[in-house]
């Protein structure tokens, strides 16, 4: 008589192999080595698996329990796949949950009626001055700045011109925290060569990233200069009653709009606030340093304009920094020109970082 | 072992389809810098606030391929095929994939909701996918990782006398 036994460890729930099953390999419980204190269990008949000692084995002859063996605790408990994945799947939701609820008790107050949509002002006669008179010591000392992002060149590109004279292109939006940061230092710049006239003074929107940064406005400001043109399109209003409520202010003519999108695939992003076309050869696509929280948060206009004498600031950095990039750009399309500044030490430090020297 | 019931895989590839069309669509949106609109929506829901804001991208490199990335892969483990295949490490490879997807998609919702402020549908359909997903393979995990043809050498030998 052939008798067949399959060695397993009463294994949960399996009720060990059936008798001509194929050999299979045991769980991994099988082979853990016994805890301290529990005796390796032996091979035997059927169901003589890890049973503790003295209790036999369903028609197994147990093994005689050891004198002065010490029965342990038992194995510590498992759980079963079927919880532990129930219990993963619950502590996503719980996760989520959470975070939607933390969302909507605080993130939510801030949509409510005590914030309102940031007001447009004309700016005062003294922010302007302080923006486009920064003091040539201090253009110098700043340099390229530190926490600054270079503008990006691209060469033998057909010169973007308006009326004979080299444009430059801004387009951005009044919601927009990283053109709320962007408007300083293009407003510095380009006060070099020209003369704004209706610049205003708002804030980013309260609803987004950075909200409020202090900033200046283009709309229905006016740039007149010899030696350049320079477009401002606020694309997008602020946002009047919560995130995202914004429209249309000034819409994009076909080429801006070209433009726009054909340099942000060149440069392998999507169309974003704000973005910069000086002549077609520099370009800001994007935020050209960090103007959070802390940096500019909480900072008024005349705050953030009265640190503009002292070239150790980080805001003074970040912003004439930035400008003096700017700057060096649009002295390659206008020849050198105004010399002072166009080879003062700050600007020159610029344009050599961005080989346009 | 228990079989892994028919309509997981089949739903794990359905899924692992739907995840990789809509990040294929953000990718190309996102090279062509064309305009991702949501398809519904007003308020905080803005596709383009979060396409274009700052957190779409981790260390230079675009949210958007990285899903591409992440459902591609998927879409070649979970083929129906591949769940016959007995493979431990199949199982796991598969489990610790859609474990840090959805590690990555808390993340991302984090970033739209205290970052952003804003809640793009393209990317919330992709976090759903990705959490049916997770609740597929997790649940099957149990029956597809227990032992298979390559550990078969651990195995113990019936014994036959």
């Amino acid at each position: 008589m052939v008798r067949m036994s399959s060695v397993q460890p009463g294994g949960k729930g399996t009720g060990g192999q059936r008798s001509g099953a194929p050999a299979r390999r045991q769980p991994a419980q099988a082979k853990r080595p016994p805890a301290q204190g529990q005796r390796q269990p032996q091979r035997q008949g059927a169901g003589g698996g890890k049973r503790p000692p003295g209790r036999p084995g369903p028609g197994g002859k147990a093994s005689a329990p050891r004198q002065n063996m010490r029965v342990t605790a038992a194995p510590p408990r498992r759980y079963s796949p079927s919880t532990i994945a129930f219990a993963s799947i619950g502590l996503v939701v719980v996760v989520v949950v959470a975070l939607v609820i933390v969302k909507v008790s605080t993130g939510g107050s801030k949509n409510n009626a005590n914030t309102s949509a940031p007001t447009v002002t004309v700016a005062t006669p003294q922010l302007v001055s302080q923006i486009t008179s920064v003091p040539q010591s201090v253009i110098d000392a700043v340099g390229t700045g530190a926490g600054t992002t270079a503008p990006l060149v691209v060469n033998n590109q057909a010169r973007l011109t308006s009326g004979g004279k080299p444009e430059v292109l801004f387009i951005g939006a009044e919601f927009c925290p990283y053109c709320a940061a962007e408007r300083w230092a293009i407003a510095m710049a380009m006060s070099h060569f020209g003369t704004f006239t209706g610049l205003k003074e708002t804030f980013s929107s309260p609803w987004d990233a950075n909200p409020d940064t202090a900033t200046l406005s283009f709309f229905g400001s006016s740039f007149t200069s010899t030696s350049i043109d320079f477009t401002a399109v606020e694309h997008e209003s602020n946002d009047t009653n919560g995130a995202g409520t914004r429209h249309i202010l000034q819409p994009l003519t076909t080429q801006q709009q070209n433009l726009w999108v054909k340099y942000s695939q060149q440069f392998g992003i999507q169309t974003g606030y704000p973005f910069l076309d000086i002549g077609n050869k520099v370009f800001v696509t994007g935020p050209s340093y960090n103007g959070d929280g802390t940096l500019l948060g909480g900072l008024s206009q005349s705050e953030i304009a009265a640190k503009f004498t002292n070239p150790n600031d980080p805001v003074t950095q970040a912003i004439v920094g930035t400008a003096n990039y700017l700057t060096a750009a649009v002295c390659s399309l206008t020849g050198q020109q105004p010399t002072p500044l166009c080879t003062s030490s700050g600007v020159h430090k610029a344009a050599t970082a961005l080989h346009l020297g | 072992m228990q079989p892994v019931p028919r309509w997981q895989p089949i739903t794990a590839f359905v899924l692992s389809l739907c995840g990789f069309g809509v990040s294929m669509y953000l990718t190309i949106e996102h090279y062509t810098g064309g305009i991702v609109s949501c398809p519904a929506g007003g308020g905080a829901i803005d596709c383009q606030k979060v396409t274009t804001s700052a957190e779409s991208k981790v260390f230079g490199i675009p949210v958007a391929l990285l899903g591409l990335l992440f459902f591609t892969a998927l879409l070649v483990v979970n083929l129906p095929p591949m769940w016959q295949v007995a493979s431990r490490r199949l199982a796991q490879l598969r489990l610790a994939m859609v474990v840090g997807g959805m590690g990555f998609v808390i993340y991302l919702l984090s970033a739209e909701l205290f970052v952003i402020k804003a809640i793009c549908l393209w990317c919330t359909s992709v976090h759903v996918v990705t959490f049916l997903l997770f609740i597929v393979v997790v649940t099957s995990y149990a029956a597809t990782s227990a032992p298979g043809w390559d550990d078969a050498e651990d195995g113990v030998a019936t014994d036959h006398r």
